[in-house]
């Protein structure tokens, strides 16, 4: 309903009061126009005041008809429309969106063009929709619509008006581009109020997160794995040379809290497809107590005492962290990582909704920090393939400067150096003060110590059957990870055809801890001896029977001579990339573990309590000799 | 969409007959496309699926009201006119049973709705509709209760009759004590029982604090309830 000023004044009488109406101040105003509107909020001040036009006129010098004008001006419009008041006092000031009056220019009498395009478009019948259609085509990205330009839309739009039958001696043929600018500033015009709406119709209507959450150490742990973007160099001792090895790019794997934004550990995996086993080791070592390793690189320094929450105290080790965010991978759902959530941290483990990498940022952009430091290395791969600081052909044909162990120093100050620098949102302290603080005066949860020593992380445990081939006359074995183990603890005639339930270490399964179905213990189980010389995992066992489908190698003592064939191609940049996970496997700290020969004689004096499952690593050094004494054999 | 004259008769239970509310397992589908969350719970005492932060939420509340005796998230497997279809949650609650959908504003099919209140109602269960606004209304209260529920789920095994009986009769005779009046800041180890107990008679309901506004901390008020 439009109101005329008189109207409004009735419908909100609080108005008559120009100290209620909106303050502009005069340095905001064009010096030319100042005069004038100081002139002209006098005159609306003392008409509003019920002062007489004509008085009004004696003072300031306004005729009465431009006072009415003025106030209709400044008052009338819809009554569910705010009225331009004070606005309305700036002499000159545009209140409305411009519409034109006059006829179009033509060619018989020529005349300007303001508006001309609006006109157009408010007059002719479709032209403004079917423009539309080509505008949201692209924005929709519809496979049957183009990636419009100013000047393929200036073309439809002539197209259009000569099909509405528009005179050609009308506008815009009377102008030498042809409408074309008025048209381009329309289209990005057009173009930005679709995207706005599309925008607001697109934004997330489903809770993701919760609006209140408490402010503390342990509430949100977050961790992502990617590609470090730089090669790097790894030296293997052959023959006592030592020969350089270019190697593929690896993963990092960085685990984070949340609300203080401190780091708790970076771990490198030599593979670009790091499965549920490193993220668990990763997480372990996140809360492993140890000190920081001694950094070997020249240049390199700590520069502060604590590094990671897990050198402060023994509590931090024991922190419970209540909720985690992963992406959909499958390796986030398998069963070992979830398994550190329900039986090491009792959290929730939360994976969001697909292409929703928001509720992760914080671990995104920490990545991101580490990338930007990978790109000052010569051998970084860059941001993509025309990135001008991506690792030149000349240095390509050599092996990077820096090593494995380099970088993985580097990356292990630079968190230190992040974990001790002050952050703005952190009211000026470190994360690691943060943690301490949140530690001493927040009642934060901590998993108490009977649970963590029962909890054996690296510990599978699977029922298979019990089989028996009596027409070999071999003894009983069970099936597992392509070999049959064999041991005093399932020969017993009951048991074939019967589960059982092994347990076993995933990251050494030369030997399997077998126990009835009631949790009874029965014994150990060995694999064959040719597998028995190093301790090997899951991953490596499968890997090497997958590859030996292909009959690339012997199946006889096939762990040393496939690592000999993968040094013999060392020119393949990811075989060396395997080679150094093997070498770092074989030459794995097993506490507990010791290179399984024989059986032992009588397994009743070998003492295995349940609490005691653990290995010495005792895997002696490889070399070429014992390569080639397994290769005449 | 139309139904059948007995609207109870459009739904079939197509696993756990009778009406056995089981956690049904989500499809790996449903876990890399849904906001999925796992947690090992209480009253519930496996690791619980839910397919929503609201569903989490609600479970949470669940725990935290002792009048609830037990729930079960996602029980049945059921076929309603037509379609397959998994309801969001089972609790008992003094003696009757609920079985429960949470949607946004609490908006759902009124064909389907109308089918499953009357077959549950011939089950002797009733059906309800929960908007999942009313759970972020108590977001503070769930969360609270979350914590709760996890430090009980860490420690299942310790037993805490004694401490549990020693900070009932403090808080009795006191009226009014502070969590750190039992937890000890400085060394969480030695007054581990203390603090599970104390959980523990939250979650039973013998203790009370405020956990709708105030995050559960050294400073919250205990208060009797017994």
């Amino acid at each position: 309903m439009h109101l005329n000023a008189r109207e409004r004044l009735t419908h909100s009488p609080h108005l008559r009061d120009i100290n209620q109406w909106p303050d502009i101040p005069l340095d905001q105003i064009d010096k030319t126009k100042r005069r004038v509107f100081i002139k002209n909020r006098r005159s609306m001040a003392m008409a509003l005041r019920g002062f007489r036009y004509t008085d009004i006129q004696d003072k300031t010098g306004i005729s009465p008809s431009s006072i009415s004008t003025l106030l209709e001006r400044a008052l009338s419009g819809e009554a569910d429309e705010e009225p331009p008041l004070t606005q309305a006092l700036i002499p000159w000031e545009h209140l409305k969106k411009s519409r034109r009056r006059k006829a179009l220019p033509s060619l018989a009498a020529p005349a300007g063009t303001r508006c001309a395009l609006t006109y157009l478009l408010d007059t002719v019948d479709e032209l403004e929709n079917k423009l539309d259609i080509v505008l949201d085509g692209y924005l929709k990205d519809d496979p049957h619509a183009e990636n419009i330009r100013p000047g393929a839309f200036h073309e439809y739009f002539l197209q259009l008006l000569a099909e509405a039958g528009h005179p050609k001696d009308h506008y815009p043929h009377t102008q030498a581009d042809l409408g074309y600018e008025a048209l381009r500033q329309y289209m990005h015009q057009r173009l930005d109020q679709k995207r706005m709406e599309r925008l607001i119709k697109q934004q997330p209507k489903r809770v993701i997160d919760p609006s209140q959450s408490r402010f503390a150490f342990g509430r949100e742990l977050q961790f992502d794995e990617q590609t470090y973007d730089a090669q790097s160099v790894v030296y293997l001792k052959f023959d006592n040379q030592l020969v350089p090895l270019r190697m593929a790019r690896f993963s990092l794997i960085l685990v984070s809290d949340v609300d203080t934004d401190c780091r708790l550990e970076s771990y490198l995996s030599f593979t670009q497809h790091p499965s549920q086993y490193d993220i668990q080791n990763a997480l372990e070592s996140a809360f492993t107590p140890e000190p920081l390793p001694e950094l070997t690189t020249p240049g390199l320094s700590y520069n502060f005492e604590q590094g990671f929450p897990k050198n402060l105290d023994a509590r931090f080790t024991r922190i419970a962290f209540s909720f985690t965010n992963v992406d959909n991978a499958m390796a986030h759902h398998a069963s070992h990582f979830k398994s550190f959530w329900h039986r090491r941290q009792f959290g929730v483990f939360h994976a969001g909704i697909p292409r929703a990498p928001k509720p992760r940022n914080l671990i995104e952009h920490a990545i991101k920090l580490l990338s930007m430091q990978a790109k000052r290395l010569k051998s970084t791969s860059g941001k993509n393939v025309v990135d001008p600081d991506r690792e030149s052909r000349k240095n390509q044909k050599k092996v990077p400067v820096v090593t494995v162990q380099e970088i993985e120093e580097m990356i292990r100050v630079l968190l230190v150096k992040h974990n001790n620098t002050p952050q703005p949102r952190l009211n000026g302290a470190t994360p690691l003060e943060t943690c301490q603080y949140h530690m001493s005066h927040q009642l934060l949860r901590l998993v108490p110590a009977e649970m963590i020593a029962a909890y054996r992380p690296y510990e599978v445990r699977q029922q298979v059957t019990v089989k028996w081939l009596k027409e070999d006359n071999a003894l009983p074995h069970i099936n597992f990870c392509y070999l049959r183990y064999r041991g005093k603890a399932i020969n017993d005639a009951e048991r074939v055809g019967k589960k059982v339930e092994i347990r076993y270490d995933y990251r050494d399964i030369r030997t399997l801890q077998v126990y009835d179905l009631y949790g009874k213990r029965l014994g150990e189980i060995y694999a064959p001896k040719t597998w028995r010389r190093y301790a090997h995992s899951v991953k490596t066992r499968s890997y090497i029977h997958r590859y030996c489908r292909r009959a690339r190698i012997r199946m006889k003592d096939p762990l040393v001579e496939f690592f000999w064939l993968q040094v013999n191609r060392k020119n393949s940049q990811k075989s060396a990339l395997e080679v150094m996970r093997l070498y770092r496997e074989y030459h794995a700290t097993l506490p507990g573990s010791t290179p399984i020969n024989d059986p032992p004689a009588d397994e009743a004096d070998t003492v295995h309590p349940e609490s005691d499952f653990t290995y010495q690593s005792q895997v002696p050094a490889w070399s070429t000799e014992t390569a080639n004494a397994q290769q005449n054999r | 969409m139309t139904t059948s004259a007995l609207p109870g008769r459009d739904v079939r239970v197509t696993r756990n007959r009778p009406l056995r509310p089981v956690q049904q397992p989500s499809s790996l589908k449903i876990r890399r496309s849904a906001d999925y969350y796992e947690q090992q719970m209480v009253k519930c005492p496996e690791v619980c699926a839910f397919h929503c932060l609201a569903e989490l939420l609600h479970a949470c509340l669940l725990e935290g009201d002792p009048l609830v005796e037990s729930y079960v998230p996602q029980p049945y497997s059921l076929r309603v006119l037509g379609k397959p279809y998994v309801p969001d949650i089972y609790y008992r609650k003094q003696g009757r049973e609920f079985v429960g959908e949470l949607k946004p504003r609490g908006e759902f099919d009124e064909a389907m709705r109308l089918a499953l209140e009357t077959f549950f109602r011939f089950h002797n269960k009733t059906f309800i509709v929960i908007s999942n606004e009313a759970m972020f209304k108590q977001e503070v209260l769930a969360q609270n209760w979350l914590t709760v529920v996890q430090n009980l789920a860490s420690s299942e095994d310790l037993d805490t009759s004694e401490a549990e009986w020693n900070i009932c009769a403090a808080v009795v005779a006191a009226e009014v004590l502070p969590v750190r009046e039992f937890v000890d800041a400085g060394d969480r180890e030695a007054s581990l029982l203390e603090e599970i107990a104390l959980y523990r008679l939250l979650h039973q309901g013998k203790l009370t604090t405020n956990l709708e506004t105030q995050w559960l901390d050294y400073d919250s008020e205990l208060r009797p309830c017994i």
